[in-house]
C-alpha cells in the first residue's frame, strides 16, 4: 500500500495511506493526472486542524462502499460514529463542511450539512439567528413583507 | 457575514433540503439570503404536511375512543403555505378538515397532485364550487384505521369535481357512499350542458366572423339554435345485454359520444358498498373515454385502508393488465373487460 503526502495551507504535512487519501475526489484525480510522484500534494484552502479531521474521517470510512445514489436525501440520520465526529465547535464544524466541498468528498458533506440541518430543526426563526449569529438584516416592512408572498411566487 | 449565510450557494441549499416545510418557514425569516434560499422553488414544489408538534394557536386534537388525531389549524397552514402557494405542485396532508381542504384546492391554484390522509370531518363542502380551472390531477383521500374515517363526499360532489378538473386518478379509500347511478346521470348531464356550451361558443365565434361581412343575425337565432346532442354510442357488448340497460330508453342513458367528453379520468379506486354494479362500471367506461382502470374495495368501506395498501393494489392491477397483455389470459378474480383492454376488480 503506497502512502500519499499531503500539505496543509499551513505548511504541515501528512502522510496518509493512498487508499484514505483517495475518498477524496479532488485527490484521486489529480493522481490519477500526475502519476506516481515523490512530492507533496498542497491543499491551499484546508488547515492543519481541519485536514487532520478530514483525515481521521477518511480512515475511518476507507473501507466504505463508494455510492452515488441520492435516495437517502431526505433522512438525516447519521450514525453513531459520524455523530460523535461532528461534536465539535460551530466554527469546526462550517470548516469541514467547506473542506469536504472543496476535497469533493461526498458522503463527508452530506455529513455535515445534515448536522447544520438538524441544528436548525425544530427552531423559530430568532433561535435560528441566535444559534448562528445571524444579522438580521430585514427592515420591519420588509420582514411584514416576507411574511405574506415570496417573490419566486410573483413572478409566475 | 454569520458562517451558515456565507455557505457556498450548493452547500446551502443541501443543508436546506434536509428540512421540513415547517423548518423552512422559520429559517427563511432569519435574514435576506436564508429567505431567498428557503424561498427556492424546489423546496415548495412538493409537500408533505404533517401537522405541526406545537402550535402557536389554539391546540386542536380530536379524541376518539380508541386515540387522537392531530388536526391542521387553518392559521397554521396559512402561514406555511401562503407565501409558496403558488408554486406547489403536490401536496400529501395529515388530520384535515373542510376548512383546510378548501384552503388548499382554492388557494393552491398550481395544485396538481393532492393525497388526504385522515381527517375529523370531510364533506361536500370541501369540494364544492371552488374556482373553475382547478388543475388537480390525482386526488387521493387516505382513511387511517384509527379514527372515524366517514367521507359525506356525495356524487353529485364528485360529478361536478370530475368535470371541473382533469382528474386522471381519484382514489377514495375510506367509508363512502357514492351512488353510481346518480354519479353517472350528474356526469352524463354535465356533459351534455358542456357540450351544449361549446357548441354555443362555436357557434358564437363563426357569428362573429361572420358579421364582418354581413349584419349579425338577430339574437334569438343564437338561442333557439337546435343544439346536436350527438347520440353516438361506443356500446360494449355487455352494456348492451345486460338486463339493466336492454331498454331501449335507457340504452343510451349514460353514453356520451368520445370526442366531446372533457372527463380525463384514468383510474378509479372506490371504497363502496355494493351499489356498483357490473353494468355501472361499464357504464363509467363509456362516459369515461380515458378510463382504464377501476378497482373496487367493498371490504375497505368497512375499515378504511392505507396508503401502503392503495399502492399495492394499483401494482397489483398493473401487473394483472400487463398479465393479461402478454398471455391473453382471464384472471380468476377479476372481471376483465377484453374488448377495451379495460380493468376492472372487485377486491373482497
Amino acid at each position: 500500500m503506497s502512502n500519499v503526502r499531503l500539505l496543509s495551507s499551513d505548511n504541515e504535512e501528512f502522510v496518509v495511506q493512498k487508499e484514505v487519501a483517495e475518498r477524496s475526489v479532488l485527490i484521486k484525480n489529480m493522481l490519477e493526472d500526475v502519476g506516481e510522484t515523490d512530492s507533496a500534494i498542497p491543499l491551499p484552502n484546508v488547515t492543519a486542524k481541519v485536514l487532520k479531521k478530514v483525515i481521521e474521517w477518511c480512515d475511518h470510512h476507507s473501507s466504505d462502499p463508494v455510492t452515488t445514489d441520492e435516495t437517502e436525501r431526505r433522512t438525516t440520520d447519521i450514525d453513531e460514529w459520524d455523530q460523535k465526529f461532528m461534536e465539535v465547535d460551530q466554527e469546526t464544524l462550517f470548516d469541514i463542511i467547506l473542506a469536504a466541498n472543496y476535497l469533493d468528498i461526498k458522503p463527508l458533506l452530506d455529513v455535515g450539512c445534515k448536522t447544520v440541518a438538524n441544528m436548525i430543526k425544530g427552531k423559530t426563526a430568532e433561535e435560528i439567528r441566535k444559534i448562528f449569529n445571524i444579522v438580521n438584516d430585514f427592515t420591519p416592512e420588509e420582514e411584514a413583507q416576507i411574511r405574506k408572498e415570496n417573490e419566486w411566487a410573483e413572478d409566475r | 457575514m454569520d458562517r451558515l449565510s456565507s455557505l457556498p450557494s450548493e452547500t446551502l441549499w443541501k443543508i436546506l433540503s434536509y428540512l421540513t416545510a415547517h423548518d423552512l418557514s422559520c429559517i427563511r425569516m432569519a435574514n435576506k439570503k436564508l429567505a431567498v434560499f428557503a424561498d427556492h422553488p424546489s423546496h415548495w414544489r412538493h409537500l408533505h404536511l404533517a401537522p405541526p408538534q406545537q402550535y402557536e394557536e389554539e391546540q386542536k386534537v380530536v379524541s376518539f375512543s380508541s386515540s387522537t388525531l392531530t388536526l391542521w389549524s387553518l392559521k397554521d397552514l396559512q402561514r406555511l403555505v401562503g407565501p409558496h402557494r403558488k408554486i406547489i405542485e403536490s401536496i400529501q396532508i395529515w388530520g384535515v378538515r373542510d376548512n383546510i381542504v378548501r384552503y388548499i384546492l382554492s388557494s393552491c391554484v398550481n395544485l396538481t397532485d393532492l393525497t388526504l390522509c385522515g381527517w375529523a370531518t370531510l364533506s361536500d363542502h370541501a369540494f364544492k364550487q371552488l374556482h373553475s380551472d382547478l388543475k388537480l390531477q390525482r386526488l387521493m383521500l387516505v382513511g387511517a384505521p384509527e379514527q372515524p374515517n366517514y367521507t359525506s363526499l356525495d356524487a353529485t360532489t364528485l360529478a361536478q369535481l370530475l368535470m371541473q378538473c382533469p382528474l386522471k386518478e381519484l382514489s377514495l379509500g375510506c367509508q363512502v357512499h357514492i351512488h353510481a347511478e346518480t354519479l353517472l346521470l350528474e356526469l352524463h348531464k354535465r356533459q351534455r350542458h358542456e357540450h351544449r356550451r361549446r357548441r354555443q361558443q362555436q357557434l358564437h365565434l363563426q357569428l362573429q366572423n361572420f358579421s364582418f361581412s354581413s349584419p349579425p343575425p338577430e339574437k334569438q337565432h343564437l338561442s333557439t339554435a337546435p343544439v346536436p346532442v350527438s347520440p353516438s354510442v361506443k356500446q360494449t357488448a355487455s352494456s348492451s345485454s345486460s338486463s339493466t340497460y336492454s331498454n331501449s330508453n335507457n340504452k343510451n342513458r349514460f353514453a356520451c359520444s368520445e370526442e366531446s367528453s372533457s372527463l380525463q379520468l384514468q383510474r378509479l379506486t372506490l371504497a363502496t358498498r355494493r351499489t356498483w354494479s357490473t353494468e355501472h362500471v361499464m357504464a363509467l367506461f363509456n362516459t369515461c373515454p380515458s378510463l382504464h382502470h377501476v378497482c373496487l374495495f367493498p371490504a375497505a368501506a368497512a375499515g378504511g385502508f392505507d396508503l401502503a395498501q392503495t399502492k399495492k393494489m394499483c401494482d397489483i392491477m398493473d401487473r394483472q393488465q400487463q398479465q393479461q397483455m402478454n398471455d391473453g389470459d382471464n384472471v380468476a378474480d377479476m372481471m376483465v373487460h377484453h374488448s377495451t383492454e379495460r380493468t376492472v376488480a372487485w377486491l373482497v
